[in-house]
C-alpha cells in the first residue's frame, strides 16, 4: 500500500514540476521593455499598474516586446491608460 | 487499499499538482508574475507580499498534503485558499472592480474568468471531499485498517 501511495505522490510531483517547466513562458517577454500598438506605430507601453492596465479581452494583445526583426506579443488583454 | 484511501490519495495528488504547478510556474516566471499582480485591481503596495506569499503558501500546502500527519491541515488550507480565489473570481465577474484584469498563472492564464470560477469551485469541492474523507478515516481508524487488511 505504501508503494502505491508513494507512486501516486511521486507521479503528481513529477507531473506538476515537469508541467511548470514545459509551459514556462519566454523570460524575455516579462523582462523586456513593453510596447503597445497605437494604431499606427509601436510606442513604449509605460509601467504596468502605474501607467496602464491590461484589461481582460481574450484574443487581444495588450503589450509587445522587441524580437529580432520586429515585435512579438507579450501580455494579453486591452491596453488601458490609468488616469491619475 | 480501501476505496476511501484511494480517493484520498487521488484528491491529495490532484491538489498537490494544482498548487505545485501554480507555485513553480510563478517562481519560474517571477518578473511576469509581478507584472500580473500589478495588473490586478488590488493596491500595488500589496504586490511584494502577494508575489512571495501566494506561491510560498501553495508550496507549504502541497507539502502538508503529501504527509499523512499534516494532510488534514493541508485540506483545510487548500479549502480556504480556493474559497478566497473563488470569491475573487466571482467579484471580478460581477464587475466589483473598475476593470477586468488578465487571468494569470501558467496554462491557467489561458482560462477566462468564467472558466476560472468553475475551475476554482471544482477544487473547493475536492478540498471539502478531502476533509470529509480524512475526518471519517481518523474517526474510524480500526475499520479503515481492517478494510485494508481484507482488501
Amino acid at each position: 500500500m505504501k508503494k502505491i501511495k508513494l507512486a501516486i505522490m511521486v507521479t503528481a510531483i513529477l507531473l506538476s514540476v515537469g508541467g511548470a517547466f514545459a509551459t514556462k513562458l519566454n523570460q524575455a517577454c516579462a523582462t523586456a521593455p513593453q510596447y503597445r500598438w497605437n494604431g499606427a506605430v509601436m510606442v513604449p507601453a509605460g509601467t504596468m499598474g502605474w501607467d496602464y492596465w491590461c484589461q481582460n479581452d481574450n484574443g487581444s494583445t495588450c503589450t509587445y516586446y522587441q524580437v529580432a526583426g520586429g515585435y512579438a506579443a507579450c501580455q494579453l488583454g486591452v491596453w488601458t491608460m490609468i488616469q491619475h | 487499499m480501501s476505496r476511501r484511501q484511494v480517493s484520498l490519495e487521488l484528491i491529495s495528488s490532484l491538489l498537490i499538482m494544482l498548487f505545485l504547478y501554480a507555485s513553480i510556474s510563478k517562481f519560474l516566471d517571477f518578473q511576469r508574475f509581478i507584472h500580473e499582480m500589478d495588473n490586478q485591481p488590488l493596491p500595488n503596495a500589496l504586490t511584494p507580499f502577494l508575489v512571495w506569499g501566494i506561491p510560498s503558501l501553495e508550496i507549504v500546502i502541497s507539502a502538508a498534503l503529501i504527509f499523512e500527519r499534516t494532510r488534514i491541515w493541508g485540506f483545510y488550507a487548500s479549502l480556504i485558499l480556493m474559497v478566497l480565489f473563488t470569491i475573487y473570481s466571482g467579484t471580478i465577474l460581477l464587475h466589483f472592480f473598475k476593470y477586468v484584469p488578465c487571468s494569470c498563472g501558467g496554462v491557467i492564464r489561458k482560462l477566462t474568468w468564467g472558466q476560472h470560477l468553475v475551475f476554482n469551485i471544482f477544487f473547493v469541492g475536492l478540498s471539502l471531499t478531502g476533509i470529509v474523507l480524512q475526518h471519517r478515516k481518523q474517526s474510524n481508524p480500526i475499520i479503515s485498517s481492517s478494510k485494508n487488511i481484507l482488501v
